[in-house]
């Protein structure tokens, strides 16, 4: 009997101390966000006339909640980011005309991965997976386009991934990723397809390189890396690549048919190296500004005389969306491709600075950033504040200008956008 | 030349005899081997809480971190204030990057980036001051009331936190009980002076360990910040942990 009550006792010591572990390994954090968008378009837009096409708001309003919830247990562990987000919006601004609203729920992160002895991870889940050090983008990443420039506070969408990771050091890290499901993810307008890379990643004293192939079942294979170097201090230098035979991009070619003109997968089969290089470095001063430059060379970027075209598209194409022509729908078809034509970049030739002071006052950030297309001359500035309010709240800001001919990159579709907002920590 | 790790050894070896009757005996790396064991060096791995106070940010505010290092490496995550909860910045050699949630991917950040006030994030990871710096024993002076050993420090590479420091360690306890910190140029330009009321438990036996940390600036002494590291457990820490892909996840 004393046996008895001895096991039922160590059996309940057990129970309450797997309950301590699972307590201690569970967090929580909370957030809402609730801002308010005004944006203009450009009036005279080839390519989305009088915002017929694109038919982005002039006004909206956005309630978020964004509670992300993770459960650690020995050697299991799973999260989820499930999303809240209300929007109401209104096409030529606020009190005019109609508004639209939607409500919707969904899980933009979750994962499920079990770990071996902290060497050997298996994972599978929903995930934004971003890697390298360049601000400005990443080309070595073959999942996902968008790096944040144009707007942090909106969150990417996750893609399904499953994920095999050794990690034998500190040194070393090799993984093997495969996307399974588009998920939340829109960046990417072609049909989805599997993607399967490897990732090999190495860190000592002052550098660190990743280097990663990725391919699909019907693409060739393409090699990408990062790299940077902690060269004193005060600066840091990286550089990041990718390349491959051929493009997923869509290239202007003029064809005989209703519309005469096509956005197509010209250079996918092609046998010529493209490449997209990131240099860049970045400098904290003594009072801790921080200074980021960075150049990119974007192969795959139409040259003069595709530029030419594909703004010869726009002109000759636009009338028949206009004027809704039988051909109305092939030349908004056509014109879609055109706005979005799966390239990183639309040109070859790009510069961006970034100045950073961080906690000035202990309560406000300041984030001011440019890009400069060194092709057609066109430039995005984007301003980024937040201030916080106490311990809890957090007001912020963005205003992104855009400056360019209507014939040019940062010129063709958005003339400026501002956001204003509050962020309430719950948890 | 004797390696390092034997002179570790054959220091542990002296300090389970008697400290004071062969402490004259002793060399300068010697005695900075042994005054790192007290602020995360030598142990294969630390985890600890960091209460960062600084009379330089808003009145009462302060921060707590928690602290998972080595002697080379170390992630830092912070707990309060509220607004800061989830910011981590990993040190992976003379590497750094920064992250919190909300930020799409780690940054890749300079090592200038300062943790608040007078502190630097070399102040709160794993010291190893005998792997790091050449010392030199000056002499001998008596600071806040204890014997100490006087030792210059000067930095084996560019990539120490601090050019130079001079350090005072305690004769009976072979612990340090003051720094200075010097620039490049020779200028004093903080000064710390350090508290052991914590204990560890290692390989059998009880080491004092660091419980307060408070740094002044040279100049301005007004301006303070007080780090004070609170639950202290050693512990091998995973590779995983100090990989920068895996600091979002």
């Amino acid at each position: 009997m004393f046996a008895w009550i001895g096991a039922a006792a160590a059996n309940e010591n057990r129970s309450t101390m797997q309950w301590d572990e699972l307590r201690e390994g569970f967090s929580a954090d909370a957030s809402v966000l609730a801002f308010a968008t005004q944006q203009e378009t450009v009036d005279d837009s080839v390519f989305n006339p009088s915002n017929r096409l694109a038919r982005l708001p002039a006004f909206q309003f956005d309630l978020q909640a964004r509670p992300d919830l993770q459960l650690d247990f020995r050697f299991f562990r799973v999260k989820a980011k499930p999303r809240l987000h209300l929007n109401r919006s209104w096409a030529e601004g606020v009190g005019e005309g109609d508004s639209k609203g939607t409500s919707e729920t969904f899980l933009n992160e979750w994962q499920v991965r079990l770990g071996y002895q902290d060497v050997l991870f298996v994972s599978y889940g929903r995930e934004v997976l971003l890697w390298g050090p360049g601000m400005f983008l990443s080309p070595s990443n073959p999942f996902f386009f968008d790096n944040g420039r144009s707007n942090p506070y909106r969150e990417l969408g996750g893609t399904d991934f499953v994920q095999l990771a050794y990690i034998p050091s500190v040194q070393w890290s090799f993984s093997y990723m495969r996307n399974t499901k588009q998920g939340r993810n829109e960046e990417r307008h072609l049909e989805f397809r599997p993607i399967d890379a490897l990732k090999v990643d190495f860190t000592q004293d002052t550098y660190a390189f990743s280097g990663i192939a990725s391919k699909s079942k019907d693409t060739r294979m393409r090699l990408g890396g990062y790299g940077q170097i902690t060269a004193s201090d005060s600066t840091v230098l990286y550089g990041e690549t990718v390349l491959g035979l051929g493009s997923e991009g869509l290239y202007p070619k003029k064809v005989s048919g209703p519309v005469e003109w096509e956005m197509r997968l010209e250079k996918i089969d092609s046998d010529e190296v493209f490449h997209t290089t990131l240099v860049g470095g970045a400098y904290t001063f003594d009072g801790g500004t921080n200074l980021t430059v960075e150049y990119v060379h974007n192969r795959e970027g139409y040259d003069e005389r595709e530029a030419r075209d594909y703004y010869t598209l726009g002109r000759e194409v636009s009338p028949a969306f206009s004027a809704g022509m039988p051909t109305a729908q092939l030349a908004a078809s056509v014109l879609s491709k055109a706005i979005d034509p799966n390239l990183q970049l639309l040109r070859r030739n790009y510069l961006f600075v970034q100045v950073l002071q961080n906690d000035i006052g202990s309560v406000l950030d300041l984030n001011l950033r440019y890009t400069h297309n060194l092709d057609d001359s066109s430039g995005f500035f984007v301003l980024l504040a937040s201030l916080d309010i106490g311990e809890r709240y957090q007001m912020f800001g963005l205003a992104a200008i855009n400056r360019g001919h209507p014939e040019s990159e940062f010129g063709r579709i958005l003339d400026y956008q501002t956001i204003l907002g509050i962020k309430v920590i719950v948890q | 030349m004797i390696p390092v790790g034997i002179k570790k050894a054959i220091f542990i070896a002296i300090c389970s005899i008697g400290i004071d009757s062969l402490a004259h005996a002793m060399s300068a790396g010697e005695i900075l081997t042994g005054s790192d064991r007290a602020r995360g060096g030598g142990v294969p791995g630390i985890v600890w809480t960091i209460r960062a106070t600084s009379n330089e940010e808003r009145a009462g505010e302060s921060r707590t971190m928690e602290v998972q290092a080595t002697v080379e490496n170390a992630l830092v995550e912070t707990l309060t204030p509220l607004k800061l909860k989830g910011q981590k910045i990993l040190m992976v050699g003379r590497n750094m990057w920064f992250s919190q949630p909300g930020l799409r991917k780690p940054v890749p950040i300079s090592p200038r980036q300062k943790l608040m006030g007078e502190a630097a994030y070399g102040d709160i990871a794993s010291t190893d001051y005998a792997g790091d710096y050449e010392a030199t024993l000056t002499g001998e002076e008596n600071i806040l009331g204890e014997d100490c050993y006087v030792l210059d420090l000067r930095g084996k590479n560019k990539w120490v936190t601090y050019d130079r420091i001079v350090y005072w360690v305690s004769k009976s306890r072979l612990l340090g009980v003051k720094a200075d910190f010097y620039t490049v140029s020779g200028k004093r330009f903080k000064t710390a002076v350090f508290e052991y009321d914590n204990r560890i438990s290692y390989k059998g036996e009880e080491i004092p360990f660091l419980s307060k940390m408070i740094i002044r600036d040279a100049l301005h002494s007004q301006n303070e910040t007080t780090l004070e590291y609170i639950s202290i457990k050693v512990k091998q820490i995973p590779a995983a942990i100090f990989r920068p892909e895996r600091l979002n996840s």
